[in-house]
């Protein structure tokens, strides 16, 4: 016997328990909490930006190389502008009220654009900021017949790391594709 | 009608039901209460902007399930072993002969169902226990009206095998 389908959709609309409306009050308070959250992880930011700080100065006061101490104020510099820049992405720019009013496939879609702009344009606002700092403390510090292999070694460990980014950004284009041309895509809510 | 009159209405309106999508997406407690509350708070802060653009139903339930795919898409975990309906119409059914097919088991197994479901799956299945029409679902989820019905289609069928009783029982 085969139980009705009629009386599974009654057996789950069965759990009908009352849910009142929450009072203003509590909605504005969880709203709080929530940015809250988003301050504690700009703390951390800021904690690691100092721990940088910290570090690069210290190694900068130790030294009396004038070019040294100017590569370790471009990786500060460098360093805050890719916090910076990460916090702007992922937090200070709210999503709208209405971002959650689309349809479920519109939301998906936006969701992984937005993830994918940020892995394929990553290498210009994280990795690219500290790369002249870098250079200009290796040169201040290493031998001149060593520059070129520790430059190609730091061209190579740029293009891995800005790689990687690209290809996680192509994959997430493809399932963004996939998306698009599936069957099931609605032609009337494509925005 | 203003941002708190309309949140109100929804509530009082879809308000079990939000609380039973919150179920279909979360098996843990807790952590319904918790999605719930964030249901609420977004569909408070969303209803800022509407203007009647569509439904407050279909609204209601774009920014929950919204929400609630983004919760699941945080739950790292969650993810692992997912399935669409389309591999659960063609594998065996669970049917255990000496099962009794009370509510509650029927609540317990159905929840399993939806817990294991991939996007959009688990939002078809979600709004047609709702019983939403094609078109409803459609215009929630962004499928096309045929696809909602091929989904459909395919929901009875995995509840027909989950739900057969063994002639012995």
């Amino acid at each position: 016997m085969t139980l009705p389908e009629k009386a599974i959709l009654s057996i789950w609309q069965s759990q009908n328990e009352t849910v009142a409306p929450l009072p203003v009050e509590s909605l504005r308070r969880m709203e709080r909490r929530f940015r809250k959250g988003v301050k504690l992880w700009l703390a951390l930011e800021l904690f690691s930006f100092v721990f940088v700080l910290l570090v690069v100065t210290r190694a900068a006061l130790q030294s009396h190389n004038a070019l040294f101490r100017v590569g370790c104020l471009m990786i500060v510099s460098g360093v805050a502008f890719a916090l910076w820049q990460l916090a702007v992405r992922a937090f200070l720019v709210p999503l709208p009220a209405d971002a959650f009013t689309v349809s479920w496939l519109d939301f998906h879609r936006r969701a992984l654009e937005r993830q994918r702009d940020a892995f394929l344009s990553a290498w210009k606002w994280l990795l690219l900021p500290v790369v002249p700092g870098l250079l200009v403390t290796q040169v201040a510090l290493a031998q001149p017949h060593a520059l070129a292999r520790i430059f190609a070694l730091d061209a190579a460990a740029f293009l891995f790391a800005a790689g990687w980014r690209f290809a996680l950004g192509k994959v997430l284009q493809r399932r963004i594709t996939k998306l698009d041309n599936g069957p099931g895509r609605n032609g009337e809510n494509r925005e | 009608m203003g941002q708190d009159e309309a949140y109100q209405e929804a509530v009082a309106q879809y308000g079990a039901m939000l609380r039973r999508l919150a179920r279909g997406y979360e098996a843990d407690p807790d952590q319904q209460h918790d999605l719930l509350q964030e249901i609420h708070v977004g569909l408070w802060r969303s209803l800022g902007a509407f203007r009647g653009q569509c439904s407050l139903r279909t609204w209601t339930f774009r920014v929950a399930h919204n929400i609630a795919s983004s919760h699941v898409a945080r739950q790292i975990r969650s993810k692992r072993g997912l399935v669409s309906l389309d591999a659960l119409e063609h594998t065996a059914s669970a049917d255990d002969p000496e099962r009794q097919v009370d509510e509650r088991q029927v609540l317990h197994r159905l929840a399993a169902l939806i817990h294991g479901l991939k996007s959009p799956d688990r939002q078809v299945i979600l709004l047609y226990l709702e019983d939403f029409d094609a078109a409803a679902i459609a215009e929630i989820t962004g499928l096309s009206s045929p696809a909602v019905a091929t989904k459909i289609h395919r929901i009875k069928a995995v509840l027909a095998r989950q739900f057969h009783e063994g002639s012995r029982t």
